[in-house]
């Protein structure tokens, strides 16, 4: 049995879907805006709650979680963009809080840009955007104490969030405020879920800014996502069907055994080793384990090391990392 | 002739560690970094733009050759790499040194977060805003813990006998008082009250009366009954067991809520998630190529 | 006054003071923050240089003289010092000039540098982390076999496989036959069985693993069905996650409503483990609060 090397297959599918989205991006530019955005519930809701702020005359808060700096929270800031830009035209105060300074750099740059595309600059206070501290409950501690402090009306809470989330969801809640709540770490959405008023659920987040932005560049990228998408289900379905197939109609009649010469005694293989891989018959014949399967081995390469390779010179001097 | 052999040895741009003439090289290309950065400020408006999108996409190419590049199969350190091995060797054995480039200039950009707190409450301070005798108990504790944690450090690193508890001077206690007794202690402190919110959380949830919540809240009160060791037993030890008459082997046991909690969190909360992280995973990766190609307007 | 004990003090009143909030925010809790955040980013600057930044700049910029061999240690080799690193320096700092009017668009460089690094290794790591994911999804959706419907705990053995497993663990073999009827037992039953029959448990256990291996290579009729509702959740709530399409139509649209809800049941599941957890963290701060508290209070008067 010859095996795949799953060297070129990985590559080959990961280009793939690098070039669904390159070539979804490419086509949204020539054809303008018409590429379809599903309506986001949670987004809808962005306007009605600076809306109310600007009523009650309360700042809006925006929370980019405590993540490093990533496109998570670089999403997070573009939204931000969005809802400063509308507070900016209201003149509704903006408080953003931001729990990593690589973050905090970004926020800063963003926000005092959006204020000045929308020729406001003078609307603009540079302590809006503001590092907190990057401890996990320190930067709760601080963030839930603005919360009560300023009365904010609205909380956005985009980003990584941990076990905090609750404390901003909830402290929030607690004022009356308006919660819109969105996070890629899987294990607090339930918790926004139980506590805010709407939640970007998993990557609802990523297409938010398509949605909201209508740029060529995101909306392409969105279908060429669903694209992505799609392909990996239609491999999951193939492969659960392949398995079944082989699963049933097939059984193991050998086992699998490796040949190593000389015997390895350790990762490294000396030059000159050769594996072969040699076929054992069973007593019985038995049911296929999932590692005899054809998609087992299409996704694990079984490797020989290559041989005849020379040795270096022994005891390099100052050549190690 | 064996310090002649180190010299060829030497990788490129690098020197004999620890040496002066290592932090001599440092300095220079300090200093000419530094007039590279000043000669920037000339840089004409329309040049702005190819600069960053070149460094950013300088950075990702590492990682991207590094995906790309073939790399020897079952290399052993010990094994000369021939042809383009070299360079699958170069690239991987230079993973730490770009992850430590990461980490530092992550780093640097800390102080920018410092300006933002000493600029907020130093305002307050100045202009004695309300509540700025706060601002100022946060500085001066912000000053205390630097000032003790660096000396508790340089103390320990020069006497690294003062580690064990019964050779500690001053600064050892007050960094132990401040780190371990106050800010530990307040770190676990606001993690533990989030069983309190958790109370107010579910107690509304109750009450929002959507087949979504319910359902999320009935198996979150499963799930919840299973990992309580009493109700556990009182329910599936003792009903499976009047079942089956305590035979481990009979099938009813499948129906334990313990073993239904992990059928659910396998076979329902598993795929759930795992259908989220790909989402997650395949937007990671869709925006990580127009971060890295500079295609976004923003970030870069 | 004693050490511990005034550790342990102020770490209660810290306690009190950030609970206090709870029920509504106060000059004790105003206290207890800001000195809670003077100090988390005092030591973040401590560990800036502590923990980042001498290990992955000082010490790669300088290297490391070779270290002779003590009594106690072997000898260090030297490590070549990399001084390109000392242009990181001006490199970082040109995030500083975020503030700047006229040449804030240097900021962006450092920025750059650190989401090109960020975007390149999601190119790198992609397959690497999904491919395992993307092959354990694959699940068999038919049964393999139809003698149980639960995975079983009884095994038809031939002759061949009871000496097989007999010659593996050194039961004899009327004892495997034995076992065979019922291979699931617990570790009581294990050393009941193991007295009877008088052979030692270890090889009781390893008989019943083999027992298990070969029963566990089938998958019955409960199996299947878990599957195919593992393949319903997957592809259900991946549907529910297109969104460059519209959900019409009878069918997606049941699709994906049964895929909200499921996975809804996913994040019940999450909820309720997590709030048990976060229960086990309060209670053991009540512990701290009031056993070792007063307890520390009483040996202090006594």
């Amino acid at each position: 049995m010859q095996y795949y090397d799953t060297g070129w297959i990985s590559i080959l599918i990961v280009l793939m879907f690098v070039s669904f989205v390159l070539y979804n991006i490419r086509r949204a530019k020539t054809k303008g805006d018409k590429v379809y955005v599903r309506r986001i519930a949670g987004l809808n809701a962005i306007d009605e709650a600076i809306g109310r702020a600007t009523e009650m005359g309360r700042p809006v808060l925006m929370v980019p979680g405590l993540g490093a700096l990533d496109a998570i929270a670089v999403q997070a800031i573009n939204i931000f963009g969005h809802v400063t830009a509308t507070a900016a035209r209201f003149a509704t105060p903006i408080r953003l809080c931001c729990g990593d300074a690589a973050v905090y750099t970004v926020a800063q740059e963003v926000i005092s840009e959006v204020y000045q595309r929308e020729g406001l600059s003078d609307r603009f206070d540079q302590d809006s955007v503001r590092f907190i501290s990057d401890r996990q409950f320190a930067f709760a501690t601080g963030v839930s104490g603005l919360i009560h402090r300023e009365k904010v009306a609205a909380a956005f809470l985009l980003g990584t969030f941990y076990a905090e989330a609750l404390i901003f969801a909830e402290t929030a809640n607690s004022i009356g405020a308006i919660q819109v709540a969105g996070s890629t770490s899987n294990t607090q959405t339930p918790f926004f879920i139980a506590a805010c008023d709407y939640v970007l659920i998993g990557d609802e987040f990523y297409a938010a800014s398509a949605y909201l932005s209508r740029e060529p560049v995101l909306t392409g990228a969105l279908v060429g996502q669903d694209w992505i998408k799609m392909t990996m289900m239609s491999m999951v379905l193939i492969g659960a069907l392949a398995n079944t197939f082989e699963m049933v109609s097939q059984k193991q009649t050998a086992d699998e055994v490796e040949v190593v010469t000389p015997t390895a005694d350790r990762a490294g293989y000396a030059p000159g080793t050769t594996i072969e891989y040699k076929l054992e018959p069973l007593s019985e014949p038995r049911t296929k384990r999932s590692s005899e399967l054809w998609t087992s081995r299409l996704f694990n390469q079984k490797s020989a090391p290559t041989p005849e390779r020379e040795l270096a010179e022994p005891a390099k001097t100052g050549g190690g990392e | 002739m064996l310090n002649l052999l180190a010299q060829t040895e030497m990788p490129p741009f690098a020197a004999e560690g620890g040496s002066d003439q290592v932090k001599q090289f440092a300095l220079y290309t300090l200093i000419a970094g530094f007039l590279l950065v000043a000669a920037m400020s000339f840089v004409p408006t329309k040049l702005r733009r190819p600069i960053v999108v070149g460094a950013t996409f300088l950075a990702g190419f590492y990682y991207v050759l590094l995906w790309l590049w073939p790399k020897p199969v079952n290399f052993a350190p010990e094994q000369k790499p021939q042809g383009s091995e070299h360079v699958g060797v170069w690239l991987t054995n230079a993973l730490p040194g770009v992850s430590s480039i990461t980490q530092t200039l992550t780093a640097l950009l800390l102080g920018l977060g410092v300006y933002s707190v000493l600029r907020l409450h130093g305002t307050k301070l100045i202009k004695k805003q309300k509540d700025w005798a706060f601002s100022l108990v946060l500085l001066i504790s912000m000053l205390t813990m630097v000032t003790i944690g660096y000396v508790d450090y340089s103390e320990l690193k020069n006497n690294p006998d003062k580690v064990n508890q019964a050779s500690w001077g001053f600064f050892q206690y007050a960094k132990d008082f401040l780190f371990d007794g106050m800010l530990q202690a307040m770190d676990a402190a606001m993690f533990s009250s989030i069983a309190f919110f958790i109370l107010f959380a579910a107690y509304r949830a109750f009450r929002i009366r959507s087949i979504e919540s319910t359902v999320l809240l009935a198996t979150a009160l499963i799930v919840m009954l299973s990992l309580m060791g009493l109700v556990e037993y009182a329910l599936s030890k003792q009903v499976i067991d009047s079942i089956t008459g305590g035979d481990p082997g009979h099938f009813m046991n499948n129906f334990a809520l313990n073993q239904v909690r992990n059928w659910i969190q396998t076979y329902v909360q598993g795929p759930g998630i795992l259908a989220l992280t790909w989402g997650i995973g395949i937007g990671s990766l869709s925006m990580g190529l127009r971060l890295w190609l500079s295609l976004e307007k923003t970030g870069g | 006054m004693n050490f511990e004990f005034a550790k342990v003090a102020v770490g209660v009143v810290a306690t009190l003071g950030l609970y206090s909030v709870l029920y509504r925010e106060n000059k004790f809790y105003r206290l207890i923050e800001h000195i809670y955040i003077g100090l988390a980013v005092g030591f973040s600057i401590v560990a800036l240089w502590v923990e980042t930044l001498e290990s992955s700049w000082w010490n790669q910029m300088v290297g490391t003289a070779a270290v002779p061999a003590t009594a106690t240690a072997p000898a260090q080799p030297s490590t070549p010092g990399y001084y390109l690193f000392a242009l990181l320096v001006p490199i970082g700092l040109l995030g500083y000039t975020v503030f700047s009017k006229k040449n804030n668009w240097m900021s962006r460089i450092p920025i750059g540098m650190l989401l090109g690094f960020w975007g390149g290794q999601q190119l790198q790591v992609f397959w690497q982390t999904y491919s395992p994911q993307l092959q354990s999804a694959m699940k068999p959706v038919l049964p393999t076999t139809t003698s149980s419907v639960f995975m079983p705990r009884s095994i038809e053995l031939s002759n061949v496989a009871v000496n097989e497993i007999s010659t593996a663990t050194q039961l004899p073999p009327n004892v495997v036959t034995d076992l065979s009827r019922n291979f699931r037992l617990n570790t009581d039953m294990v050393a009941n069985f193991a007295q009877q029959n008088n052979v030692s448990p270890e090889s009781v256990q390893a008989a019943m693993g083999a027992m298990a291996g070969r029963v566990g290579g089938e998958v019955y009729m409960s199996q299947a069905i878990s599957n195919i509702i593992f393949l319903l959740t997957l592809l259900s709530v991946l549907t529910y996650f297109l969104f460059s399409f519209e959900q019409k139509g009878k069918f997606i649209n049941g699709f994906t409503r049964l895929g909200r809800w499921l996975l809804m049941v996913g994040f019940g599941a999450i909820f309720g483990s997590t709030v048990m957890g976060r229960f086990a963290l309060l209670i053991d701060r009540m512990y701290f609060v009031i056993i070792e508290f007063f307890q520390g209070l009483r040996s202090l008067g006594g």
